[in-house]
């Protein structure tokens, strides 16, 4: 509109006038939006700092706040925030992973090595950012270079209603990390997910607390959860924790025949296997198996064995077996063969997955096809 | 400026009288995505139907589950991710264009079989627009067939020129360039707006190979063009001719586009679940729509230069403009 009213302008000079008026606009566009976001900024900081910092006091115990630095939390934050969306926690989780970073080297205890020390890190940071985003805490990709965040709001990264456990993410907030980090953290949502948050807690806590101005690792906190349940968890700790180590349960076989001797029974068959060499304690894996009339049975296998066949004799068939159903074992590298199934099904959320995909593929090819 | 506006009215006007050939069109795009999709959905049915965290009844993808099989996906599962839901995926895939992020290298097939299917399409919708009327289905698939050869050679040459620029002219720009202008601002909105700035230099550069392309087939329909090298040369020609003309439908039609982007992008805070994939293929039919409009536009531009230029002659699509549009 503009253009096509410049060009009903007959002289050079009210021309230029146009263009500056629109320039102008334009600046003041930007400056407006800038003092804006900064407005709105500054209180979601503070009140996502005051959040972290009594979630973690809460779980781990106190903080030294004088060693505090607030302006570097609001430098790390005003990276994330100069083109954020309203329902973009980018920002939030920046803050938080600020915070938690500043707490855990105000902490007192030297955590080494600075791989157990970033996965201390990155499984507090999760569950903080479970705490203080829950039921707002969705997806930000960033496009454009980087520079632009949307945020996709129909991928809830929040903990599920029925399950208190945090869920496990990589938040690209939180930075990057090395494979041993990363595995320190998930072997740290292990132990929560296997021994419950209340014991994890506070192993946790008299971990800090014990420690205190001293160097200190997994094997001391391995120590300590050894003291706390009375039972050497060493072994089992050291695997979870060793990157190298690798963990993988599943089911191999799953067979359910009539009987030859009774045609209204059947004789069902899970054959469980341990297909990586990492081992957990004994009697840690848990395995379900469902029948047709919807009854179903919970077995504890012993991580150990290599492998472990299971028999059932029932009137109805069964249908399903899973190992670790609840996904305890977050280590495990291969989630794709814990289950099988005698009665494959799609499920709903994946028909519609499917469906939103392939209207993806259409504007991909739409995209690309333009081009030529 | 009036006759490219001219040509966008007569272009959205022959695309409102083809309901049928919008629809159909539409179609033929679902199909061929479809194999593709149940390739996955295959795929997704062996991984996803046995895990546990998955109810049958659930309406949404179980976030760690999704986490895990990206982790693990190969091929075309690796493009199974988040940025596939609603309007993350125009965005995602406009922001992989812009900034010729790599992406898995089996979506080069469909893109490929896709483009093959347009080199057979265009024949038959731009020599229907041409005539103003109905072809019917023996006469669109014989004026596919017939211009099928050559456009196909059009787009490869396009092609080839595409992926010269992003193997150099984008190597450069958005690498030492870029890195030069953005090390000269102190704010990450002063670099992003750097980067602006380049991505409409490049698109520029996208913008003209595709125009080319577009105006080689329309040459070939509505002038004769028999070679790929004739039309090409033909397509440069009045590009050369009407600079004016071409930029402003170019510009007008991507307006349209942006409305449409934005348009969707509002609508699908609003609508989510199956009303959403709902939306997102209404946006693929609006920009189907688009495309043919662009196309038809293009058309009328070509004809009203070629009458302009040569008032006492008719061009070979007018001279028996057809029935009334049916299809």
């Amino acid at each position: 509109m503009l253009l096509y009213y410049s060009r009903t302008l007959r002289s050079r000079r009210q021309q230029r006038g146009l263009a500056f008026c629109g320039l102008f606009v334009i600046a003041f566009t930007l400056c407006a939006q800038t003092l804006v976001a900064q407005d709105t900024t500054a209180p979601r900081v503070d009140a996502t700092q005051n959040a972290t910092l009594q979630y973690l006091a809460d779980w781990f115990g106190s903080y030294a706040a004088e060693r505090l630095n607030s302006d570097r939390v609001a430098f790390d934050a005003r990276a994330a925030d100069w083109f954020a969306s309203r329902h973009d926690v980018s920002l939030e989780r920046t803050v938080i992973a600020a915070v938690t970073r500043q707490y855990l080297a105000t902490t007192a205890v030297e955590l080494s090595p600075p791989a157990f020390a970033d996965g201390v890190f990155l499984y507090a940071a999760a569950r903080v950012a479970n705490g203080v985003l829950e039921g707002r805490n969705f997806d930000t990709r960033r496009v454009f270079g980087g520079f632009v965040p949307y945020t996709i709001r129909s991928q809830s990264l929040s903990r599920r209603r029925t399950d208190s456990r945090p869920l496990v993410w990589n938040f690209e907030e939180f930075g990057t990390s090395t494979a041993e980090a990363q595995r320190a953290a998930l072997a740290l949502h292990t132990l929560e997910r296997s021994l419950g948050w209340a014991s994890m807690q506070q192993a946790l806590a008299t971990f800090f607390e014990q420690f205190r101005s001293n160097r200190a690792g997994r094997q001391e906190l391995a120590a300590i959860l050894t003291e706390q349940r009375g039972v050497d968890v060493s072994k089992p700790f050291a695997d979870l924790f060793n990157v190298a180590a690798n963990f993988d349960y599943g089911i191999e076989g799953l067979s359910s025949e009539q009987s030859s001797s009774n045609a209204a029974a059947f004789r069902s068959t899970v054959r469980l296997r341990r297909f990586g060499d990492a081992t957990l304690a004994s009697r840690s894996v848990p395995m379900v198996v469902s029948f047709e009339d919807g009854s179903e049975i919970t077995e504890w296998w012993d991580g150990r064995e290599q492998q472990r066949d299971f028999e059932y004799d029932s009137r109805s068939r069964a249908v399903q077996a899973v190992v670790d159903p609840d996904v305890l074992l977050v280590v495990d590298s291969n989630r794709s063969n814990n289950g099988r199934t005698l009665q494959p099904v799609l499920p709903r959320a994946a028909v519609r997955a499917i469906a939103t995909w392939l209207v993806w593929l259409q504007d991909v090819m739409l995209t690309y096809s333009s081009l030529v | 400026m009036r006759d490219a506006l001219r040509a966008l009215s007569a272009g959205l006007s022959a695309v409102l009288r083809s309901p049928i050939l919008v629809g159909v069109v539409c179609l033929i795009t679902i199909v061929a995505a479809l194999p593709f999709g149940l390739v996955l959905g295959d795929r997704l049915r062996t991984a996803l139907a046995n895990q546990p965290s998955i109810s049958l009844e659930a309406t949404e993808i179980d976030a760690e589950w999704w986490m895990h099989f990206r982790a693990r996906a190969r091929g075309l599962d690796r493009t199974f991710t988040p940025a596939v839901l609603g309007f993350a995926a125009p965005l995602d895939n406009l922001s992989a264009l812009m900034d010729g992020s790599p992406r898995p290298l089996i979506i080069a097939v469909p893109v490929a079989i896709y483009a093959l299917v347009w080199a057979f399409l265009w024949g038959g919708v731009l020599t229907r627009f041409d005539r103003g009327g109905a072809l019917g289905t023996r006469g669109f698939i014989a004026a596919g067939r017939r211009h099928f050869p050559l456009f196909t050679l059009i787009g490869l040459a396009a092609a080839t020129v595409t992926v010269m620029l992003y193997l150099t002219v984008h190597t450069v720009l958005f690498g030492p360039v870029y890195r030069v202008l953005a090390s000269t601002v102190s704010s990450e909105r002063d670099a992003f707006l750097w980067r602006v700035a380049l991505y409409v230099v490049f698109a520029s550069l996208l913008a003209a190979v595709s125009l080319a392309a577009d105006y080689a087939r329309v040459s070939a329909v509505c002038a004769g063009a028999r070679s790929a090298r004739e039309a090409i040369a033909s397509g440069l020609r009045f590009m050369r001719t009407n600079p004016a003309a071409v930029a402003t439908l170019y510009l007008a039609t991507g307006a349209l586009f942006v409305a449409l982007f934005v348009l969707y992008g509002i609508a699908d805070r609003r609508f989510g679940g199956w009303r959403g994939v709902l939306l997102g293929q209404a946006f693929i039919f609006g920009r189907l729509a688009i495309r043919l409009t662009f196309g038809a536009s293009e058309i009328a531009l070509f004809k009203q230069r070629a009458d302009a230029a040569h008032p006492h002659s008719t061009s070979r699509g007018t001279a028996n403009p057809g029935p009334p549009a049916a299809t």
